[in-house]
């Protein structure tokens, strides 16, 4: 018997005119693992709050919701805790305490558990996660994977049958996603949890998954992996939500679901070339944009250094990225460069001209601008539209505005308040925010978190279009697949420095653990290839040949 | 300072209460003398260096209001001096003196309190009993960093969108306002995250770290016995004294003093154990 099942689905928002879901129907069987994919905006967290009836957004829901062979309206609070747990994409959201310890029992006080209990049900699962050593810190201190960690674990000691999971790597980096997602086929396989996971990045989960349930438009179609694959390799569209392993296959007709599997038959079939990557030359004439020069900087005057002796240059029209582990100091990294934080020793130069020498706000006037992570941040108004006014009246213009409106296609977006746009719009007006102070250079900090591929896509490429116009653009990120597509060059930031600042293709054809599978299929037979798409190509032309 | 740490939270904070309750109402030197003392002596055994610009600012305290008292209050019969046509007395400036000991020995024994006493102790007295108001203190807890942490990055994206850095009443209430309605926002998610989680399916429960045992009802019977025989003898005016018009002869009590100045150092018995047990103790070798 189906332990989920959901029958004509239908769902509208309060206030709106269009379904956001229509007809969807799927069922899952008991320990399976679901991936629903889709883009931004389909539907995937609103299908799945619907399925949690606590968290389930107001509006008009038609259809069946069957959770353990009884209707969902039928399940009290106290089955529905028992049965189902939802763990949001925003870990901010789900903490509710103060303190690790207090936030992994809270769900079992609820429930009336008596203190031993809790405490013996709270330390096996924190011992199984390997949360120990966090145990005891206020939440608030914690980093973004260390927050869905405890997240999760808080989920799993009510013992549900059924985890929800919306989007849980959207704050990790690379290592700590492939960390998470090998938790969770574990909690699976031994705990025989059944997962329904809505993910954009689905590369880890991808081999392990039973069905696939892709929503467009608010429509569902299910497919098992096979008839995924199948179906992306018709589609394009669909390729960006299949392992980069499995995608540069395609054009041979084969799958592979591993890395390992896709090198094998990618060497099987080619010639093994030596092992010395074709790399992209960088061009050395361009004057230099921005320099650091021995900068330290730490937040307390006993703490330690977060940024030590780092140096980088940066060139005019360069796109270049810095990579990096949850909580390394990256975002301290870029604040500092763009004079936010100050550091305690070391020099900035931008465009020639020492940081310190940008008087008042003229250092943000036309030469430097920043996103932070959350792009709602930059955004203080009650509207988008108030918010360009705003920005215009602060830079004496506003000429421009109305270009960057037509040309980002956001004149529906400004009479919006900020907090209502998805991931892809909010990223699209506060780069339109940011440009209008006409920026040199341009830092943004993890600027393609949370988007589908195709929003992704267009970030990337208008990243790539302003630097062609000249402009310089800094980005650290977890995402390492964007910065091989899009970045010029790349670095590793660790220690508090920037290691090995160098062209992209040959950062990633070099690293093992932070480079893209596309990089480590390619490694042996098309040496210099880093991302999926010039996999791709190389693939086809060999093929052709 | 982990052997203080093992009691149940109600008897440090038991202990406290105990201390502090004398030590605030009493003009008494003798009970004021002691308070200070176990105050310093505890203080710096905790918190060894840490504890030195808290002991400048209490005896800055304590010389302020010595110096001070004299000048507004004329009262006594000893006249050292004249400030102007006023009378400077002895008797004002030992009550100026008591004041600043009394003052400065509540903020000592909080210093000590700080350090012994952490915000997981009181949830847990609370917890028990009143396991709502635990979870309500828990979740001002953790809002009041997320908010301070919000407001910082709200500030520092509005430096880099080109907003002015220039302090004014405008721009703090523009970042608070947006600030406040984030979180806002958050709390209805958060609210959500509850109920899905089963808050108010069922009376909640406390999950206890710790339980009271046989020596946290040793420790907890000595404090309240020492306590309840000073306020006794308080009660009896045993330990009364006056500073007008003339210093009181009165107001030694050997076991009112006594008890009070072993109700003070008490800790000391666990901290001196706790050090000897480190230096003998083969594991500690």
């Amino acid at each position: 018997m189906e332990i989920l099942s959901c029958s004509k689905l239908k769902f509208r928002y309060n206030g709106s005119r269009n379904h956001t879901l229509h007809d969807v129907t799927f069922d899952v069987q008991p320990s399976q693992v679901v991936l629903v994919v889709g883009k931004t905006g389909s539907g995937k967290t609103t299908l799945l709050k619907l399925l949690k009836k606590e968290i389930a957004p107001a509006g008009e829901l038609c259809g069946e919701i069957n959770i353990n062979g009884k209707p969902q309206n039928e399940l009290s609070l106290l089955e529905s805790t028992r049965t189902l747990s939802y763990i949001s994409q925003d870990p901010h959201t789900q903490t509710v305490t103060h303190k690790v310890s207090s936030e992994l029992a809270f769900g079992l006080e609820n429930l009336g558990t008596n203190s031993r209990e809790i405490l013996g049900r709270v330390g096996e699962m924190a011992t199984y996660l390997g949360i120990e050593d966090i145990y005891d810190r206020p939440i608030h201190n914690l980093s973004g994977g260390q927050k869905q960690l405890c997240c999760l674990c808080s989920a799993l000691v009510q013992s549900p049958k059924i985890l929800l999971l919306d989007e849980p790597a959207a704050q990790l980096d690379p290592i700590g996603t492939s960390k998470l997602f090998s938790l969770l086929v574990r909690l699976n396989s031994e705990l025989g949890i059944t997962l329904v996971i809505a993910e954009h990045r689905p590369r880890e989960i991808f081999p392990y998954c039973d069905k696939i349930i892709l929503l467009e438009n608010g429509r569902a179609k299910c497919y098992d992996k096979q008839s995924f694959i199948a179906a992306a390799a018709d589609d394009p569209a669909l390729q960006g939500y299949i392992p980069p392993c499995t995608r540069t296959l395609l054009p041979l007709g084969k799958t592979a679901l591993y890395v390992r599997d896709a090198k094998n038959i990618l060497e099987q079939t080619f010639d093994k070339k030596p092992d010395k990557p074709t790399l992209v030359k960088q061009d050395k004439n361009k004057p230099l944009a921005f320099k650091a020069n021995d900068l330290y900087f730490r937040y307390s005057p006993n703490g330690k250094d977060v940024v030590d002796c780092l140096d980088v240059c940066v060139k005019q029209g360069e796109f270049f990225a810095a990579v990096g582990s949850n909580g390394c100091g990256k975002t301290t990294m870029l604040k500092l460069f763009c004079g936010i934080l100050r550091p305690w020793q070391g020099k900035i130069t931008i465009n020639g001209k020492n940081i310190k020498a940008y008087k008042g706000n003229t250092l943000y006037r036309e030469n430097v601008a920043y996103m932070p992570q959350d792009p709602c941040e930059l955004f203080v108004s009650p509207t988008v539209g108030q918010e360009f006014e705003n920005t215009c009246k602060f830079m004496g213009q506003t000429d421009t505005l109305d270009e960057l409106v037509r040309t980002f296609d956001i004149e529906p977006l400004l009479d919006m308040n900020p907090y209502d746009l998805s991931g892809g719009e909010i990223q699209k007006c506060a780069l339109v925010k940011l440009l209008l102070t006409k920026p040199e250079i341009l830092f943004l900090d993890e600027p393609g978190k949370g988007l589908d591929p195709a929003a992704k896509a267009l970030l990337g490429n208008t990243l790539t279009r302003l630097c062609e116009q000249g402009k310089t653009v800094i980005i650290a990120t977890h995402d390492l697949d964007f910065a091989a597509e899009y970045a010029h060059t790349c670095a590793l930031f660790f220690d508090g420095k920037i290691h090995s600042k160098t062209v992209a293709n040959e950062f990633f054809s070099h690293n093992n653990f932070y480079t893209t599978d596309a990089s480590r299929i390619a490694r042996s037979v098309f040496p210099g290839v880093t991302t999926t798409a010039a996999l791709e190509k190389a693939v086809k032309e060999s093929e052709r040949r | 300072m982990c052997y203080l740490k093992t009691f149940d939270p109600t008897v440090p904070m038991t202990y406290f209460l105990c201390v502090m309750s004398i030590c605030v109402f009493t003009v008494n030197p003798y009970l004021q003398v002691c308070a200070l003392t176990g105050g310093v002596v505890l203080l710096v055994s905790i918190k060894k260096k840490e504890s030195l610009k808290l002991l400048a600012v209490c005896a800055l305290i304590m010389a302020v209001m010595a110096v001070t008292n004299p000048l507004f209050v004329h009262r006594g019969m000893t006249e050292l001096f004249y400030v102007g046509k006023q009378p400077y007395t002895l008797e004002a400036l030992l009550y100026g003196l008591s004041l600043g000991c009394s003052i400065a020995s509540l903020l000592i024994w909080f210093g000590v309190w700080s350090a012994l006493i952490t915000q997981d102790e009181i949830l847990a007295v609370f917890g028990k009993r009143m396991p709502k108001t635990a979870l309500v203190i828990s979740m001002i807890l953790g809002f009041i960093p997320k908010l301070h942490s919000k407001y910082t990055r709200l500030l520092h994206a509005f430096y880099a969108g080109g907003g002015t850095r220039r302090k004014s009443l405008k721009r703090t209430a523009m970042i608070f306002t947006a600030c406040l309605a984030y979180e806002a926002e958050q709390v209805i998610d958060i609210s959500l995250s509850m109920k899905a989680r089963g808050y108010g399916s069922k009376s909640r429960t406390y999950s206890q770290r710790r339980h009271f045992r046989k020596k946290d009802a040793a420790a907890l019977a000595f404090s309240l016995a020492l306590c309840i025989t000073c306020y006794v003898l308080i009660g009896s005016r045993r330990l009364d004294y006056w500073y007008y018009p003339r210093l009181s002869t009165q107001g030694f009590d050997a076991l009112g003093v006594g008890s009070y100045f072993l109700l003070c150092l008490s800790p000391m018995y666990y901290i001196i154990k706790e050090k000897l047990l480190w230096r003998y103790c083969p594991a500690a070798s």
